[in-house]
């Protein structure tokens, strides 16, 4: 009696370890199938009037537009287009896009002869440049073909190290970008009629009151230059050389007591510098911007919809200017 | 060490298996061990203040066995305050300090009466809880006093309820330690079933929503009423999918080990009235109200004018229980009106009609009833919940701008679109589910839970979900303030 009851529970035993073992190679079979076709596919899922998958979407552009959330927030392209006459401009913007991400995108762009701009405006938020490359905006990770995709986990890798990089990269190739994936067929719709050329439309964001104003502070990493971020810097500027595209950076601007910061006005010194020895055009919207008025800023590093007007009005026809005059010097 | 850890996955892992491997009599050792270093791995020395009251409840219920007459009542009472007293210490004296103080304020008084704010000790009022409900019960003699201590530490310290119940009576919970569990495949079938049941609602669904309601009840001054709207609806889901998830993994794993914990949650959202709700939300809490609260205040064999006061008064204090804060008990006393209010309109005949626009009537009657006291359950003080419900009311917009508006709180651009769709797909996956439960017999639902391919096929969906739509980052559960 005692043996049959054993027996039936080692039985019961071995039941339960293969039931353990049919449902781990399930989860991680189906889990595998599913995220190794996300890998290879989801880019298809990009939307095709902003973002990276917009860009690829477009034929060869003559502006094209690179930065991080304040571009986005910076640049109205219908505006943009209208007052500096260029037809076949794109904005491409990720939350958090700092010179590393830029550059990658770049490579990826300009070793297509297709996808090569011949005017180039890079982001140059100062206090991106003192960041350690982070990536922020899984959406960047989601548009990408697979070949960037790969270069994207290449390099968080050997910036962060595989112990504690492993979990992040789980999280960007299986979990992050469903949502997307699912409602797909609701939010493309939705998104490419709210989006031109990169850039946002119908989205607004108000200013802020003056007593959030006064209060704002800088979002800063300190004021030395980061060293990828600064080997970035470099293969940008090598890049534009190479591929023969006349490339400007621009600071969109930043509300008065943040702009004041000792460790951005630093940094904003170390891109002129850089950029100044090149010869490479920079332009500090700070300069002549009313940055001392709240409702042009949505919060401390963001224009509002009213700001985001006024920059683009004005940054046209510097852009305008910067075109006509590199054009006449052969770009 | 959160249930939707990487951490405890691992504890679980190796606690189960020390469990089947070990010989019965040094199994429920193990288990009090697993669950003292499941305790200590929040803040250490307070396992220190939860031995001091099981120490005391212990005693005290062999002195209630061992007495009679007017002995056991004074036993009972000791009981009863030192395990309120460490209720108080630890969870109200600063809401106390606070109250005095504001009071002072009233009277012009120059005096400033101390504030000491202590960390809460995690599940405090779910264990002291339980522990009174043993004391209780072996006073009524429905109990007999555990004389193991260790098996009566076990029964309160039990890891999966330690912390966010459920609260277990003893007759449910103290035998099942002296039971010898053998391994049965279809414990370990249906715990993992109700294990990622729980992580599902837990890591997809309250997390998700956790997001939204967070931005925007921090920053309710800023927000319009949609916006507010829209977060107090994702905070009802929220707080369901987060309590019962936990409750849905507490369950699962003790069932993998056996154990048979009590149910927590019965799909609240589908009654069709507010003393319907209290019967389905958070059970083993209602419960233990109407047991040693509401029925030894009279219940409702008194006067109605008694009963409806006895109501407001569990409520008031099951508020109180929630939270630190009079908005929670403000919350209770609102719920307490709203039961007097329903006791009354049915005294009076008043009914719904018996029709589908009826049923529809009833339920959206509760659902917003319940809503609105979400808003006091999660504003920070009374004049915030009043404010937001004011906005909701008569401030929300219902144009293309405002909705768009509402929605760029998710992540403050296009991809909130994707997220608010998602949520809202998941939320109709979660309540589509229930509403199947809701409709099928017991005896059906008996069917599917206890087929192994069934348990099988949804285990291994819900992972699936998990992994690709969960929140990876463990946050905390809301019950774990509690």
């Amino acid at each position: 009696m005692l043996l049959s009851q054993a027996a039936k529970n080692e039985s019961e035993a071995r039941q339960g370890w293969t039931y353990l073992g049919k449902m781990a190679i399930a989860v991680f079979a189906i889990l595998t199938c599913l995220a190794t076709l996300k890998f290879f596919t989801e880019d298809k899922f990009a939307p095709k009037n902003s973002g990276l998958g917009g860009a690829l979407a477009q034929p060869r552009l003559d502006l094209l537009l690179v930065g991080s959330s304040h571009s986005r927030k910076s640049y109205d392209m219908r505006l943009l287009e209208k007052q500096t006459g260029v037809a076949n401009s794109f904005l491409i913007a990720y939350d958090g896009a700092e010179l590393s991400t830029i550059s990658q995108m770049l490579d990826y762009l300009v070793a297509r002869p297709e996808h090569c701009p011949r005017y180039l405006v890079v982001e140059a938020y100062s206090s991106f440049l003192a960041r350690r490359p982070d990536l922020q905006d899984p959406r960047y990770f989601a548009d990408a073909p697979p070949s960037l995709k790969l270069t994207i986990l290449h390099s968080y890798l050997a910036e962060w190290g595989y112990r504690s990089a492993l979990l992040d990269i789980f999280d960007l190739v299986v979990n992050r970008g469903n949502e997307e994936i699912i409602t797909y067929p609701v939010y493309a719709p939705i998104m490419e009629s709210r989006s031109y050329k990169g850039g946002r439309t119908d989205f607004y964001f108000p200013g802020i009151s003056v007593s959030e104003f006064t209060v704002l502070k800088a979002k800063v990493n300190g004021n030395v230059p980061n060293p990828s971020q600064l080997s970035a810097f470099y293969h940008i500027l090598d890049l534009a050389r190479t591929h023969h595209i006349a490339v400007i950076f621009i600071d969109t601007p930043l509300p008065l007591p943040v702009s004041v910061n000792p460790d951005i006005q630093a940094l904003k010194n170390d891109f002129k510098q850089i950029l100044g020895a090149r010869h490479i055009s920079y332009i500090d919207g700070d300069q002549g911007y009313p940055i001392d008025e709240p409702e042009l800023f949505s919060d401390s590093n963001h224009l509002s919809s009213k700001g985001r007007e006024e920059f683009s009005r004005r940054i046209s026809i510097v852009l305008k200017a910067w075109m006509a005059s590199e054009a006449a010097a052969g770009y | 060490m959160l249930f939707n850890s990487l951490q405890f996955v691992l504890f679980f892992i190796v606690v189960t298996i020390l469990y089947y491997t070990l010989d019965h009599r040094w199994r429920w050792k193990m288990l009090l061990a697993a669950s003292c270093i499941f305790y200590m791995a929040f803040i250490p020395a307070y396992i220190f203040i939860l031995f001091t009251t099981i120490l005391i409840d212990y005693f005290m219920a062999i002195m209630i066995a061992r007495s009679t007459g007017r002995r056991r009542l004074i036993y009972l009472q000791i009981s009863i305050v030192s395990t309120c007293l460490v209720l108080f210490i630890f969870k109200y004296c600063a809401l106390f300090g606070m109250t005095v103080r504001e009071l002072q304020a009233l009277i012009g008084s120059a005096q400033d009466f101390p504030i000491t704010h202590i960390i809460l000790p995690i599940g405090l009022s779910f264990h002291t809880f339980q522990s009174l409900s043993y004391v209780i019960e072996v006073y009524r003699g429905k109990q007999e006093p555990e004389r193991n201590f260790g098996i009566y530490s076990l029964y309160v310290m039990f890891y999966p309820q330690l912390v966010a119940g459920p609260i277990e009576r003893p007759q449910n919970l103290l035998h099942q330690f002296y039971e010898e569990h053998r391994f049965e495949l279809q414990n370990l079938s249906r715990g993992l079933a109700l294990i990622a049941w729980g992580m599902f609602q837990k890591m997809v669904i309250a997390d998700r929503g956790a997001v939204y309601v967070n931005a925007v009840y921090s920053g309710w001054q800023w927000q319009s009423g949609l916006s507010l709207l829209m977060a107090t609806l994702l905070f009802a889901v929220q707080i369901y999918a987060d309590f019962a998830g936990y409750s849905s993994i507490a369950i699962g794993c003790a069932r993998v080990m056996g154990f048979h914990l009590s149910a927590n949650f019965n799909h609240p959202y589908f009654s069709t009235s507010f003393a319907e709700f209290w019967k389905r939300w958070h059970i083993s809490l209602s419960t233990w109200f109407r047991d040693y609260v509401y029925i030894p205040l009279g219940g409702n064999r008194v006067s109605a004018s008694r009963c409806y006061l006895n109501l407001l008064l569990t409520f008031m204090i099951s508020g109180l229980w929630h939270g630190a804060n009079w908005t929670f008990v403000i919350w209770g006393a609102y719920h307490g009106l709203l039961l007097i209010a329903e006791k009354i309109f049915t005294g009076m005949g008043w009914h719904y009609p018996g029709n589908m626009i009826g049923r529809i009537l009833r339920r959206s009657v509760v659902l917003l009833g319940i809503c609105i006291g979400w808003v006091l359950f999660r504003a920070e003080s009374l004049h915030a919940a009043l404010s937001i419900l004011r906005r909701i009311f008569t401030g929300t917009s219902l144009s293309i701008s405002s909705i768009g508006d509402a929605i760029s709180q998710w992540a403050g651009d296009t991809s909130s679109i994707a997220l608010a769709l998602a949520a809202i797909l998941f939320i109709a996956v979660l309540f589509g589910i229930e509403a199947r439960q809701e409709s099928i017999a017991e005896s059906r639902r008996a069917v599917y839970y206890s087929s192994l391919k069934y348990q099988f096929a949804a285990t291994v969906a819900l992972f699936e979900a998990i992994m690709l739509f969960g929140s990876l980052r463990s946050a905390a559960f809301i019950y774990f303030q509690f």
